[in-house]
């Protein structure tokens, strides 16, 4: 390697950890539990039929209640218990949860463009995007037992790690252009999160924990399932 | 071949995500190579020494012997029916308090009322005041947003600040193993008043929930002020990891010092300035202390085998002074009712210095901390899971180096 560039080399894989402010952090907690349990409130009620009937796009009682919950402070507020347990949601859960309550009571053409672009032959980064993540969760998670001769965690607090992934994040529209973008709007939460991420360094200022949480993880590989089921 | 457009394009989002990472880059430091404090008398210290204490020109260099000036037991916290798992700090020669001790104290182990408990040896009178407690669960949880189930294990550290640093262990949803590390710092007041504390955050070391990271054994101080705290992973698996961290107390880098699968509680012992050993508690039935050792100053480990000293999978402190390195670990294989202070000149080769306790099977002795305040060695360990015993030793020039008893 040419000398010169050896201290921006370091830089970019030995630099310390850039983290969030503290104080921003907990609003953040509760924003992001809040939106996640509401989104997940909705797709349970969709999913039952007694409440599916209920209208939900004109009564959200349910989403909304769990959303108020998630903002109440301190050991009443369902946040300071979900963090207990499971810290923080990743930024990409957390938009793939406001894009998912934002299609169905804000915006429902949105949903149905999403529908749409669902059925739409051109989805490849999505899938690309879907097999990349838990492919990296699996990575992650042997990385944690130690499983792994090198620590995939630890870069992930070194700029290398964002630059990798805002790499990757913009490939589809480069290739695609705009396009891409409409429809493959996974590939689009992606490039959000990490663009969310570099100046605010949410949740935990690495650049993993951004893109990818456990439960975000697990929630992938039904996801995949049932994309990939054989029929 | 590509369009003009997606040449466009790429040079778009080629100078976006450029212009990111170069200010991403901007925003942090790159530490320089980390090398262990020594003193002008080629001594480095596994625990802090006083940082402004008098030279202390044979402190452990040359013949001579630690002998016991003073014994006891800390102070009860009020209402404690258990004590465990002491950690200890010397402080500057200015402040009216030479040592600080830390334990954590409630109904018992993983009790819902374990808090933090903290002493304070008082240079004027020599005596240690009553304990109080200083780390509360709920106060600790309410500053960072969210719950914490059990407190544990505490360790502390002086930065180059002159300010005393607190991480203790907090579980989340399990226990111990789901167990993970809160970081506070000493608030600003005046000298010599009560510390207060301040959560700092919750420090980040996993991707799994961010679970299963405790400390125990105390930090490894650095020339440039800050230190290595020594961590560990224990869920199913057992590894130890080196946290680095600068004058300010703020984090910079993890380093695996092994992938286990048994060894934890690592305890740092640098033998120069780049070549450090950690001395790790087995939890196999191998029963006797693991060894890691690193020659470039933490940035690699590799395993070195067993010490030829038994362990019963318990914990060990380990210190470092002039030369020589001191060890406090429980000699046998079964059982935590002995606990020995061990002297070495390489640490591989050990010589027994004072038997602290020698009871019989049933008692228990564990958990030590070792630090190093005003020329004094202090030592403190567990007592029955009652109280934190101390032991102050003092180094008597001059004389051979023989086996005591306190």
């Amino acid at each position: 390697m040419n000398l010169a560039f050896a201290p921006l080399w370091s830089t970019l894989w030995e630099a310390a950890p850039w983290l969030p402010a503290m104080d921003a952090l907990r609003l953040v907690r509760h924003a992001s539990w809040a939106l996640v349990c509401a989104a997940m409130a909705l797709a349970l009620c969709r999913r039952l039929p007694r409440l599916r009937a209920y209208h939900l796009h004109r009564r959200p009682w349910l989403p909304l209640a769990m959303a108020l919950w998630a903002c109440v402070p301190g050991v009443w507020g369902l946040a300071y218990w979900l963090g207990l347990a499971f810290q923080i949601p990743s930024l990409l859960a957390t938009l793939w949860a406001a894009t998912y309550l934002a299609n169905a009571f804000l915006f429902p053409q949105w949903h149905a463009g999403a529908e749409a672009a669902r059925a739409a032959p051109r989805r490849i980064w999505d899938r690309i995007g879907l097999a990349m993540l838990l492919v990296l969760g699996w990575f992650l998670l042997l990385d944690t037992f130690a499983l792994l001769p090198w620590s995939v965690y630890r870069l992930g607090f070194a700029p290398v790690a964002g630059l990798v992934l805002l790499l990757v994040a913009v490939l589809p529209g480069v290739v695609g252009g705009g396009a891409a973008w409409r429809s493959n709007r996974g590939a689009l939460l992606f490039l959000l999160a990490l663009l969310l991420f570099m100046p605010t360094r949410w949740p935990t200022g690495n650049a993993l924990d951004a893109v990818l949480d456990p439960g975000l993880w697990l929630y992938l590989h039904w996801l995949a399932w049932r994309r990939w089921r054989p029929t | 071949m590509f369009s003009l457009r997606a040449v466009w394009r790429a040079l778009l989002a080629g100078a976006l995500v450029a212009g990111l990472a170069a200010w991403d880059c901007a925003q942090r430091v790159l530490p320089a190579p980390a090398q262990a404090s020594l003193s002008a008398h080629g001594s480095a210290f596994g625990a802090p020494e006083s940082p402004d204490a008098p030279p202390g020109p044979s402190l452990g260099q040359g013949p001579g012997v630690w002998k016991l000036i003073e014994k006891g037991s800390l102070p009860i916290a009020q209402g404690a029916l258990a004590a465990h798992a002491s950690a200890l700090v010397a402080l500057p020669a200015k402040d009216p308090r030479s040592v600080l001790a830390f334990w954590f104290a409630g109904d018992r182990e993983s009790a819902p009322n374990v808090q933090i408990a903290m002493s304070e040896m008082d240079r004027a009178s020599d005596r240690w005041s009553p304990a109080r407690m200083v780390v509360d669960r709920w106060e600790v949880a309410d500053t960072l947003g969210f719950g914490l189930r059990r407190l544990g294990n505490p360790v502390a550290w002086l930065d180059g600040q002159g300010r005393v640093h607190l991480f203790v262990v907090a579980t989340g949803a399990g226990g111990w193993a789901a167990g993970r590390i809160v970081h506070l710092r000493q608030r600003p007041g005046a000298p010599g008043a009560p510390l207060q504390w301040e959560p700092l955050r919750m420090l980040q070391l996993s991707w799994l929930w961010n679970i299963s990271y405790l400390v125990r054994t105390g930090p490894m101080p650095l020339q440039d002020g800050g230190m290595v705290l020594p961590v560990y992973f224990e869920l199913a698996r057992k590894f130890p990891v080196g946290l680095r961290f600068d004058a300010d107390g703020q984090l910079l880098n993890m380093v695996r010092m092994g992938t286990g699968p048994q060894a934890l509680q690592p305890a740092l012992l640098p033998l120069d300035a780049q070549q450090w050993r950690a001395l790790m508690r087995d939890s196999s039935p191998a029963g006797r202390i693991r060894v890691a050792g690193t020659q470039d100053g933490g940035r690699s480990w590799q395993a070195l085998g067993d010490l030829p000293l038994d362990n019963p999978n318990s914990s060990v402190a380990t210190l470092s002074v002039g030369g020589q390195h001191l060890l406090v670990y429980n000699p046998t294989t079964q059982g935590r009712h002995k606990i020995r202070l061990s002297g070495s000149s390489d640490g591989l080769q050990w010589q027994t210095l004072h038997e602290l306790e020698d009871a019989a099977p049933g008692h228990e002795y564990s958990y030590p901390a070792m630090a190093l305040a005003d020329g004094s060695l202090w030592i403190s360990y567990t007592d029955q899971r009652k109280t934190i015993a101390w032991r102050r030793f003092a180094w008597v020039p001059g004389m051979p180096q023989t086996k005591g008893s306190p």
